[in-house]
């Protein structure tokens, strides 16, 4: 993988290696199965019932994910979606940010595919 | 500690999750994973050797704080948890860690602070596990007060810091703790210590200087300033506490004191010697405080010198045997001895057995010491045998411990067959108070004994207080009665009586007896008057060495003294007999009789039908003796004795009149037609017939 690549697809690479105490090859392999990995489905599905209990537990399970895995932009818009939806909650404000976390889901979606 | 990598308990739903900490920690530790709370807990109890868990908060089935609150309860509580957080707010990190969760890290996760965290909590609990082993080391289990190695060590830092001040230890234990402990069951038993424990807990908060432990089972001990007023006090408010606590039972604590006057002695024989002084205390209701001295030791030390000794004196052959002839009391003759024990010591000299039986007996070396005396008992018989001599039979004592060896006829038997011995030459005593422990295994005991042909005695007799209920059961041979049982106390004239009646009561059944502990002419002369057969005692002879005893016999004379008639037995049947029909007999007479036995110009009455006491009047037994002895004063007495020798004499029927006092204090004339019965040893037995004298019959003068 690009290295390169990733950091302008929001993924901070080496830290994302550091984390995974210098074995790059499981990082990547991790990353890719990102690809496969059923949150954010469930995410916005919660989010297009109103839910905004399972909302949240998606968000914040996504949020942690994408924490370990070093994709910087998308964890910090899930940090903002998921303490919106903390809580008593406000929809509003939880229903303005989803858009910013699905555009930058899909985006590294696509730049994961590529890589491959 | 093992070389071994520690092992952590990933607790984390996602999988990612879990790889991703297994690729941190696994340079360092060896992982275990579980996906939820659950499933931890079943790896927490398949598994020993956990030494942290790191625990996801947000999971589903059982979640992070679901976990906590099941955890700390439970038998794992001592493992250290790192919880992971994926929140960083103030109110999770506290609730985490008031969870019990001794630290925590953050999502996403950092490699090197959650590799030190994770040290950090492991290292810590290592250190409390310590500390734990080393208070479970000092202290006891059960009280939580400190155990006998920690108190010594204690005490001596105590002793140590304070040269100036004179210290004692006060060391109480509870009497029969057993005994209560299996009356209320272990469970109580120990609640009982754990009160004991906080009484004592109690009593040394107002001192301070000192130091107290449960020493073990029911054995506490304080050691303090000494101060014998406030150490009473204080034994006595223990004392009072500790009987509160179930007054359905007798709680006795017995407190020895010992004073420290010399602290550089080890504090374990200071505590030693404080356990003796409340040994004084055992077996006392009254006393239950007691201050060591130095005497006390002084009889331990002699003990256990003996004890030192006594093998040795066993193969040198420094026990001797002496022996205490035993007297006819008819012929005025020595016949046979008593084989009593004397220890010669090459320093000590003679030791008489007082020192050392008590000794032999706690300590279980009587057995061996019986043996002895047995064998050597057996090889005089058999020189005296081989000599030509008829010796008469010696008699060796079979202490309380053999008694109940069930090997004892065996033992005994085959002694005598390997020194070729007829058995009724060695004549057996056994103690009375044995009996009282088994009657049944005593009575079989003595029935194999004799049986093998030996002579059973019952020694002591009088001692226990079951004599007459054992006697009627037992299969004794002779009667050994000590004349100090029936000396002090009580009028004279009981004391006289009782032992006539002893005396009479075993020629009825056929016992010989022999009295111990004669020291007086006067003693002897009684004795003999009631028909005693043998006496032993220093008044006939003192216990000598063997050639003395042989130098004795020699120049002697020497004869059995019990005679017997078949009469006597026919008779003893008849009156004795509870037979309904003989009983009726007598008892339904419709005149008043007696049974009396005249014995060297000397008569008593046996014993009377009912008739004679309506006829006198009397009800008690000793009315009955009143009407006949009150009646011998004077002429009467002397005509009715006159009666009664003729009657003995020329053995025909005797007839006489004579006044006789009744009980409603009138004087009356009666008949008595005495008959000859036959004889009981030297006494002639009479049966007497009492009427109310009329004037038709002839007087008989």
């Amino acid at each position: 993988m690009n290295r390169q690549a990733c950091l302008d697809a929001g993924i901070n690479y080496d830290e994302g290696v550091a984390r995974f105490v210098g074995n790059a090859e499981m990082y990547e392999h991790f990353l890719n199965e990102f690809l496969s990995d059923p949150t954010f489905a469930l995410l916005d599905t919660a989010m297009g019932e109103k839910n905004m209990s399972s909302a949240f537990q998606a968000a914040h399970t996504l949020k942690g994910v994408t924490g370990n895995l070093s994709m910087d932009r998308l964890y910090q818009k899930l940090v903002a979606l998921t303490d919106a939806l903390r809580g008593a909650g406000d929809l509003p404000q939880a229903e303005s940010l989803f858009p910013a976390v699905k555009t930058e889901y899909q985006h590294i979606c696509t730049f994961l595919t590529a890589q491959k | 500690m093992s070389n071994q990598k520690p092992t952590v308990l990933i607790v984390e739903d996602q999988l990612m999750n879990r790889q991703l900490l297994r690729q941190i920690l696994g340079a360092e530790y060896t992982v275990a994973e579980a996906a939820n709370g659950e499933d931890a807990f079943r790896i927490l109890g398949e598994r020993e050797d956990i030494s942290a868990i790191l625990l996801d908060l947000m999971m589903p089935v059982m979640d992070g704080y679901t976990f906590l609150e099941k955890f700390r309860g439970g038998p794992h509580a001592s493992i250290p948890v790192i919880a992971v957080t994926a929140d960083r707010d103030p109110d999770t990190e506290q609730k985490v860690l008031n969870l019990g969760a001794w630290d925590f890290v953050s999502k996403p996760y950092q490699a090197s602070v959650l590799l030190l965290r994770l040290k950090n909590a492991i290292i810590r609990s290592q250190f409390y596990l310590l500390s734990e082993m080393r208070h479970a080391y000092e202290h006891d289990a059960l009280t939580g007060l400190y155990n006998r190695a920690k108190f010594f060590s204690e005490t001596r830092v105590l002793l140590e810091s304070n040269p100036e001040t004179t210290f004692a230890l006060l060391r109480f234990d509870i009497d029969h703790f057993h005994l209560l402990n299996s009356f209320w069951g272990e469970e109580e038993g120990d609640r009982f210590l754990r009160r004991a424990a906080e009484l004592l807990r109690g009593a040394a908060l107002g001192i301070p200087l000192c130091t107290y432990a449960r020493i073990s089972a029911d054995a506490f001990c304080i050691c303090e300033p000494f101060d014998e007023p406030a150490i009473r006090r204080q034994a006595d408010a223990l004392r009072e506490a500790l009987a509160a606590y179930n007054r359905n039972y007798l709680i006795k604590p017995s407190f020895g004191v010992y004073v420290i006057r010399s602290p550089q002695d080890s504090i374990q024989s200071m505590y030693e010697l404080a356990t003796l002084a409340a040994k004084e205390c055992k077996g006392s209701f009254r006393t239950f405080l007691s201050f060591y001295a130095p005497e006390m030791s002084r009889q331990v030390e002699q003990d256990q010198e003996i004890a030192n000794e006594m093998q040795q004196a066993r193969d040198e052959e420094q026990f001797q045997v002496y022996l205490q002839p035993k007297y006819s009391l008819n012929t005025e003759k020595p016949y046979g001895a008593e084989a009593l024990v004397r220890w010669l010591h090459p320093q000590k000299g003679l030791l008489p057995p007082g020192v050392f039986i008590p000794v032999f007996e706690r300590n279980g070396f009587i057995v061996e010491l019986d043996f002895y005396m047995w064998e050597h008992v057996c090889r005089l018989l058999r020189r005296w045998l081989d000599a030509g001599l008829d010796p008469a039979p010696i008699s060796v004592n079979v202490s309380r411990v053999n008694m109940y060896n069930p090997n004892l006829a065996h033992l005994i038997g085959g002694l005598v067959q390997k020194y070729g011995i007829p058995p009724r030459l060695l004549n057996l005593e056994l103690t009375e108070s044995a009996y009282m422990d088994n009657p049944e295994a005593i009575c079989r005991m003595v029935a194999e004994l004799q049986a093998a042909g030996f002579v059973v005695m019952m020694d002591d007799f009088g001692s226990g207080y079951s004599s007459l209920n054992n006697l009627k059961d037992i299969p004794i041979d002779v009667l050994k009665i000590d004349l100090k049982f029936l000396s002090g106390g009580g009028s004279a004239g009981r004391r006289e009586c009782i032992m006539a009646s002893v005396v009479d009561m075993a020629a009825w059944l056929d016992i010989p007896v022999i009295m111990e502990g004669v020291e007086t002419a006067q003693q002897a002369a009684f004795l003999k008057s009631i028909g005693c057969d043998y006496a032993q005692g220093y008044y006939y002879a003192r216990p000598m060495p063997v050639e003395d005893y042989e130098k004795l016999i020699a120049s002697a004379q020497t004869g059995p003294a019990h005679a017997q008639t078949e009469d006597h037995e026919v008779l003893s049947r008849l009156i004795w007999s509870q037979e309904p029909a003989c009983e009726r007999l007598f008892n339904s007479l419709p005149q008043a009789a007696a049974v009396c036995e005249l014995e060297n110009n000397e008569y008593r009455t046996v014993r009377v039908n009912k008739r004679y006491q309506s006829f006198f009047g009397f009800r008690d037994g000793i009315g009955r003796r009143t009407a006949l002895t009150e009646g011998a004063a004077g002429e009467s007495g002397r005509r009715m004795l006159a009666a009664f020798r003729a009657a003995a004499g020329t053995r025909q029927t005797q007839t006489c009149r004579i006044p006789l006092p009744f009980a409603d204090g009138e004087t009356r004339s009666v008949r008595m037609d005495v008959q000859y019965w036959g004889e009981n040893k030297n006494a002639a037995v009479l049966f007497v017939l009492f009427v109310l004298f009329s004037k038709n019959d002839q007087p008989n003068e």
